[in-house]
C-alpha cells in the first residue's frame, strides 16, 4: 500500500477525474456495442463540457447506471476497499437464452504508485490516452462484429455494470485477456483489462420447466449463476436495473438491452407496451368488424379496411344486408340489447309472453329462432353473375315454352265468378 | 536519444494494402494527437476536443478508429495511395515498407534549419500476395481481421508504456513538437516515408540524405 498522501485538493481532483473516467469508460464500452458506426466531431474550440479532450456523447441511461453502480464516494476505486468497476457484455436470444461475451474491468492497485505524477496534468492526460485505447480496442474484440449484426429476431447485445471482482467464469474455458492500459498515480495504479470469450459455439443445455428451443447459430449454454444474488461482492444489480422501455421481459431483470434496441424495436413492440401484443391488436380489429351483422369478410385485410370505410364505400350487397338488419332490429323487442352477431357471447334473457322465463322452454326457443333466423340459402350459396344469367335464361325458355298454359290460366281467372 | 521503433509485417493481397496501413497508422495517430491549442495571450490557452470516426474495411471484417479530421485523413490517404500504387506497379509479388515517424524539431542556430530528431518510428512491411481461389481469399479475409485485432492491441500496449513523449513546450514553440497546420486537431509532428524495396543500400542512402539536408 502506498504511504504517499495526496493533498486534499489533489485528492478531490483525483476523485472527480476517476468518477468521470469510469463513466466515460462505461459510455465507450456500451456505445461500441450498439451495433452502429460512431462519428463525433473534432472541435477546435473547447466548450468546457467534454472531459479528457474527447468528443464522447453520453447516453443518459448509461450515465445513470454507472453512477448508481459507483454509488457514493465510498465505492470509488481510489478509496478502500478499491472495488473494481466492471461492465459485462452479453448476448440474448429471442428465447431469452443469454451468453456472456466480455467483461471489462477497471481496477485500482495501491501497491504500485509514482509520487511524481501530477494529478491535474499527467494523470488527466493519461486517462485521455487510456480512453482512446479503449475506443480502439472495443472495435478489436470479436464481440464488436457480433454487435454490428444484431437484430431483434436473431439476438441482442445487453450490458450490465457492477462493482467488485470481475466474473470471468462464464466466459468459457479459453477466454482471452488483454490489458488496455494503466495509469500511475501517487497513491496507486489504475488498470483497464478486458476478458472476452473466444469460443462462441456451445451445445444447448435444456433446463427444467423450460421448453427446449431449437439450436440457434450460437447454441446457447444456459447461464449458471449469472443472476444469482449469492455473490459476496458488492453488487448494485437491484438498483442498477435501468429498465429501458425495451426491457419489458421481467424474467431477465438484471441486464439492460443496449439503448439502440429502443429504436430498432418495430412498431409492434411499441404496440405491445401500450395495447398488448400485435396479435391482440389484430384481434380487436376483427372484433370490431364482427360488431355489424353480415359483414363477415373472407380475408383479414378486408376486415381491416372495412373498419375504416363509410357507408358510401360499402359494396351494394353489404349495404342491403345492413338495411335488412337495421329493419329487423327496429322490429325486435326492446328487451333485447343484442345488436351484435348471433354468435356473440352477450347473454340475453328472453322473456316470452305468457311463458316461462326459462330459456329451455319451447316457446322461448321458438321466439329465439324467430329473432335469429338462419341465413337464407341464397345469401350463403350466392351464385355468380354468369350462373344467375344462365338460370334466368333457362327460366325464360321454360316460360316461353308454356305461354299457352299461362294464357289459359289468366283466361280462367278473368272469367271467374 | 535513440528513437524507439516498432515493425509490423503483413503478407496480403494488393487490394488490402491501403486498408491495412490506414488501420495501423490511424490507430497510432489517434493516440498521437491532441486537441487544437487556442492561445489566449502569452500563457493562456485552451485545448479543443478530438472526435473519432468508425471506418469499416472493405476487404476484411474489421473496423478501426480514425481521428475525425478531413485534413489528416487526406494527408494519410494520399501517402498510402502513393505507396500502394508504387507497390502494385512493381510487380505481382513485390514487397515494400512504409514508415510513420514522429519527430521533434530542435533549433540549431539561426543559420541552420531546425534539426529533426525522431522519437518514435512505426514501420509496416508489406509483402504482396497473389491468391488463386475464392477459398483462399475468404480465408485471408478472416485471418487478416484476427491479425489486425492483434496488432491494435499491440499498438495500445506499446503506446501505454511509460516511454518518452515530448512534453508540451512553451506556447511560442508549439511547432517544434506539434504540427500546427491542421485547423481542427494538433498531431505530434510526423512524416511518412516509403520505399518499395527495403534494402540496406536504400536505408544508408536515406540516412545520408537526411543528414546532408539537416546540416544545411
Amino acid at each position: 500500500m502506498s504511504d504517499y498522501q495526496l493533498s486534499n485538493e489533489d485528492h478531490e481532483a483525483l476523485e472527480k477525474f476517476t468518477k468521470f473516467f469510469l463513466v466515460k469508460a462505461a459510455q465507450i464500452i456500451v456505445q461500441s456495442r450498439l451495433g452502429e458506426k460512431k462519428i463525433t466531431k473534432s472541435k477546435p474550440m473547447c466548450s468546457g463540457n467534454e472531459w479528457f479532450h474527447l468528443s464522447i456523447k453520453d447516453i443518459p441511461e448509461v450515465t445513470v447506471n454507472a453512477k448508481k453502480c459507483l454509488g457514493d464516494i465510498q465505492h470509488l476505486l481510489i478509496n478502500p476497499p478499491h472495488s473494481s468497476f466492471c461492465v459485462e457484455i452479453s448476448l440474448r436470444t429471442p428465447d431469452c437464452d443469454t451468453i456472456t461475451l466480455e467483461t471489462w474491468c477497471i481496477s485500482f492497485d495501491d501497491s504500485i504508485s509514482d509520487p511524481a505524477q501530477r494529478v491535474r496534468f499527467n494523470i488527466y492526460n493519461r486517462m485521455s490516452i487510456v480512453l482512446r485505447s479503449l475506443l480502439t480496442c472495443t472495435r478489436a474484440t470479436p464481440t464488436y462484429q457480433l454487435s454490428r449484426k444484431q437484430s431483434a429476431d436473431k439476438y441482442i447485445i445487453c450490458y450490465k455494470m457492477y462493482s467488485g471482482e470481475p466474473i470471468v467464469s462464464h466466459l468459457g474455458e479459453h477466454y482471452s485477456k488483454k490489458t488496455i492500459g494503466s495509469i500511475l498515480t501517487p497513491i496507486g495504479r489504475f488498470v483497464l483489462n478486458v476478458a472476452y470469450r473466444t469460443r462462441l459455439t456451445m451445445s444447448l443445455t435444456p433446463m427444467e420447466n423450460r421448453p427446449i428451443s431449437n439450436l440457434t447459430p450460437f447454441g446457447i449454454d444456459i447461464k449458471d449463476d449469472h443472476f444469482s444474488l449469492d455473490r459476496n461482492h458488492h453488487s448494485l444489480e437491484d438498483d442498477n436495473d435501468a429498465q429501458l422501455p425495451s426491457a419489458h421481459n421481467s424474467s431477465v431483470p438484471k441486464s439492460s438491452p443496449i439503448e439502440v434496441m429502443k429504436r430498432r424495436h418495430t412498431s409492434s413492440e411499441s404496440v405491445s407496451s401500450s395495447h398488448g401484443t400485435p396479435d391482440k391488436v389484430y384481434y380487436s380489429k376483427l372484433r370490431a368488424a364482427f360488431a355489424i351483422p353480415g359483414t363477415i369478410a373472407h380475408t383479414p385485410s378486408h376486415i381491416g379496411s372495412y373498419s375504416r370505410m363509410n357507408d358510401n364505400d360499402l359494396p351494394y350487397v353489404l349495404m342491403q344486408q345492413q338495411d335488412q338488419n337495421s329493419k329487423a332490429n327496429y322490429s325486435l323487442s326492446a328487451d333485447l340489447d343484442n345488436d351484435t352477431a348471433p354468435d356473440d357471447f352477450i347473454l340475453v334473457e328472453v322473456k316470452p309472453f305468457f311463458g316461462k322465463s326459462d330459456s329451455t322452454d319451447d316457446l322461448a326457443l321458438f321466439i329465439r329462432s324467430c329473432q335469429q333466423p338462419p341465413m337464407l340459402e341464397s345469401f350463403v350459396f350466392e351464385p355468380s353473375l354468369g350462373e344467375t344469367i344462365n338460370q334466368l335464361n333457362d327460366e325464360l325458355r321454360v316460360f316461353e315454352s308454356k305461354v299457352e298454359e299461362f294464357d289459359q290460366l289468366v283466361g280462367t281467372l278473368s272469367t271467374a265468378d | 536519444m535513440n528513437a524507439r521503433s516498432q515493425t509490423f509485417e503483413f503478407a496480403i493481397e494488393g487490394r488490402q494494402i491501403a486498408e491495412v496501413i490506414s488501420c495501423m497508422f490511424h490507430t497510432i495517430l489517434f493516440h498521437r494527437c491532441v486537441g487544437k491549442y487556442n492561445t489566449k495571450g502569452s500563457d493562456n490557452y485552451s485545448v479543443g476536443t478530438l472526435g473519432y470516426t468508425d471506418i469499416d474495411c472493405d476487404y476484411t471484417d474489421f473496423t478501426y478508429i480514425v481521428t475525425t479530421s478531413q485534413e489528416l485523413q487526406q494527408t494519410i490517404s494520399d501517402k498510402i495511395n502513393q505507396f500502394q500504387d508504387k507497390l502494385r506497379l512493381s510487380g505481382l509479388n513485390s514487397s515494400g515498407q512504409i514508415t510513420l515517424e514522429f519527430y521533434q524539431k530542435k533549433k540549431s542556430g539561426w543559420m541552420f534549419k531546425p534539426e529533426e530528431i525522431p522519437w518514435e518510428i512505426w514501420t509496416i512491411k508489406i509483402e504482396q500476395m497473389q491468391l488463386s481461389s475464392e477459398n483462399e481469399r475468404q480465408f485471408m479475409r478472416e485471418k487478416l481481421s484476427d491479425v489486425l485485432a492483434e496488432r491494435v492491441f499491440q499498438i495500445t500496449e506499446i503506446i501505454n508504456k511509460p516511454d518518452y513523449v515530448p512534453k508540451p513546450p512553451h506556447l511560442s514553440e508549439l511547432d517544434l513538437v506539434f504540427d500546427t497546420s491542421y485547423t481542427d486537431i494538433q498531431p505530434y509532428l510526423f512524416k511518412i516515408n516509403f520505399s518499395d524495396t527495403p534494402t540496406i543500400a536504400n536505408h544508408v542512402r536515406t540516412i545520408l540524405k537526411e543528414a546532408f539536408n539537416t546540416s544545411l
